[in-house]
């Protein structure tokens, strides 16, 4: 072959190739979500679609209410798993020592949060495939008294896998 | 140096010599490349707590004062009197409640008799009036002096905007000694709401 033709084919082969990655990559995760969750660790989606709690929860003195769900590494490489409460107000001010937040994996430490505000309560690294299950828990004091009444707080919770490349 | 730049075009002439230059021009970018990241983040749609809130209400209201159903003048051994109240819960978490009599002064407290069942309605009229059906679970026999008695002990739930009547019935017993002649006390119920359902 003529050798400037060989040379613009290689140039244009290299070409064609480096386009074709991220495309690719953009088709795959449309198809794949990194991230999958599950309330029961049977089937698995992008998101758990309905609030972990119900949408309102009423709680009084010594109420504990516990939900746990789970997350999956789906990226095909280990990955930093973050898990991060967000609290805000709902009615007014809170009476800080009435309600309580934690989180927890598995049997581990639970997390505190204690005031309102973005936190991260879990973050670790998971194994490619690797499942965790991840529990929330909201209580009120047993010993809260009638100035907590009809106090409240609105908690969203943000899952995060994340990984580093080159 | 004409002559190095002219071999330097002599090389950069031949196809070969470029594409192999444009190959490690593009590899060289590769390799040094950038640290990037890739994040993938879900939000778990939030919730609303609130504290649940109790509302004890007896005949629609916080206080009841002047309830003259339970009033009787001239009283003698053998009457009885009988009023209902409607206890209600207000607030929007479930609660039980009990309730107690104090009475003052307390010279009656304790020689009197005291019934409370869950009857909607009394029967008959004062000095004769009773209250319907059978006692209420931990109901209390005689009116507390200074010191509380119970009334309901065993606590009755309520939930939200729930509400249920009890009658409640005073009788002077048969055998209440004359001593109790002329006396007069002025009694006081204290309903109790409280969210531990145990």
């Amino acid at each position: 072959m003529n050798s400037r033709r060989l040379g613009a084919f290689l140039l244009v082969t290299l070409m064609v190739l480096s386009v074709a990655g991220p495309s690719q990559a953009a088709i795959s995760a449309r198809q794949w979500s990194r991230l999958g969750l599950s309330r029961m660790g049977h089937h698995w989606s992008p998101n758990l679609n309905k609030p972990l709690f119900g949408r309102h929860l009423d709680l009084v003195p010594g109420q504990t209410e516990k939900r746990t769900f789970y997350v999956r590494n789906q990226s095909g490489e280990q990955a930093r798993l973050r898990v991060s409460v967000n609290i805000t107000n709902a009615h007014g001010s809170l009476q800080r020592d009435a309600f309580r937040v934690a989180a927890r994996t598995r049997a581990g430490w639970w997390q505190h949060v204690r005031h309102t505000g973005s936190h991260a309560v879990l973050w670790r690294t998971m194994a490619r495939g690797a499942v965790i299950p991840v529990t929330l828990r909201v209580r009120i004091r047993p010993r809260a008294d009638n100035t907590s009444m009809d106090r409240g707080l609105r908690l969203q919770v943000k899952v995060r896998l994340s990984k580093r490349i080159r | 140096m004409t002559s190095n730049l002219a071999s330097v075009g002599r090389v950069l002439a031949n196809a070969r010599t470029r594409a192999a230059l444009s190959l490690g021009v593009v590899m060289a970018v590769g390799a040094t490349g950038t640290f990037a990241y890739w994040t993938d983040s879900v939000p778990v749609t939030g919730t609303t707590f609130t504290a649940g809130t109790i509302d004890l209400q007896v005949n629609g209201a916080d206080s009841v004062s002047g309830y003259t159903s339970l009033n009787i003048s001239n009283m003698v051994p053998g009457n009885t009197v009988a009023g209902t109240l409607t206890i209600k819960n207000n607030g929007t978490a479930p609660m039980k409640y009990t309730a107690t009599s104090t009475s003052a002064p307390a010279v009656l407290s304790g020689a009197l008799t005291v019934t409370v069942t869950g009857a909607s309605t009394v029967t008959g009229t004062s000095p004769s009036a009773t209250c319907g059906g059978t006692a209420l679970p931990g109901a209390g026999s005689t009116l507390g002096g200074a010191t509380a008695a119970s009334l309901i002990s065993t606590g009755r739930q309520l939930n939200p905007g729930a509400s249920e009547t009890v009658c409640i019935q005073v009788g002077m017993p048969a055998g209440a000694p004359s001593s109790l002649q002329g006396a007069s006390s002025a009694v006081t119920f204290t309903f109790t709401g409280t969210s531990d359902l145990s």
